[in-house]
């Protein structure tokens, strides 16, 4: 449904980067988020070490983040809506 | 989320997307999801997992929601997939934390069956399949 290559993402309720990992290798930049505090660590503990520079995720809602305006190509509500 | 929340989301979504970017919202259908064990050998469905009335009133408060911000104009060129995903679990740690985290949108399974997942599952070589149905679509960023 979308060719995430070279694209900016943002993906929302990200949990533990289950969904991540299918469009991280081919995205520009992906930031992601979950209130999830333990989630967020697994995600960041199994990022691999070749995409590590290309992936945020962070704690934090769509509530309470900061974000840039019009900074992203794709954003993906990941099981959270 | 009640529906308001929602559209606040996906307004948010709508102002840090460039224009012509695009929105997936992915997410599972309220509908029963079938347990498997799954040994090298052979597959035994063991129970389904029953939504949880709170499960269909969520989707149909995130359903309101992108009606609204596709009617006032902010998403558009809907396109939608519904598609069979399965979800491998390993142990049955990992079997709890799934039922905790999904406590509010399915129902817990009997403790018979709970039991024989438990027994199977840590006996090794068993996976715990979930058959789960899934909505994902596709919402183009309006300028």
């Amino acid at each position: 449904m979308v060719d995430f290559h070279g694209k900016d993402v943002l993906e929302v309720g990200c949990s533990d980067g289950r969904m991540t990992w299918r469009f991280l290798d081919e995205a520009a930049s992906v930031l992601a988020f979950d209130p999830d505090e333990a989630a967020i660590a697994l995600a960041i503990q199994e990022t691999p070490v070749a995409l590590k520079d290309k992936v945020e995720f962070r704690v934090a809602d769509m509530t309470n983040i900061q974000l840039r305006p019009s900074a992203y190509d794709v954003g993906v509500f990941a099981w959270s809506i | 989320m009640p529906t308001e929340g929602v559209v606040d989301a996906l307004k948010k979504m709508h102002s840090v997307l460039r224009p012509g970017g695009v929105m997936l919202d992915s997410r599972p259908e309220p509908s029963p999801v079938a347990v498997t064990l799954k040994t090298a050998t052979a597959s035994t469905q063991v129970g389904m997992l029953a939504c949880t009335s709170g499960f269909t009133h969520a989707i149909t408060r995130a359903a309101d929601a992108l009606s609204l911000v596709v009617n006032d104009g902010l998403f558009h060129g809907v396109v939608s997939v519904d598609y069979s995903m399965l979800i491998y679990i390993d142990s049955f740690e990992e079997w709890q934390q799934f039922m905790k985290k999904w406590s509010s949108y399915y129902l817990p399974l009997d403790e018979v069956v709970n039991g024989l997942i438990r027994d199977q599952l840590e006996a090794g070589d068993t996976q715990l399949v979930l058959d789960t149905s899934v909505s994902t679509t596709r919402y183009t960023c309006s300028a």
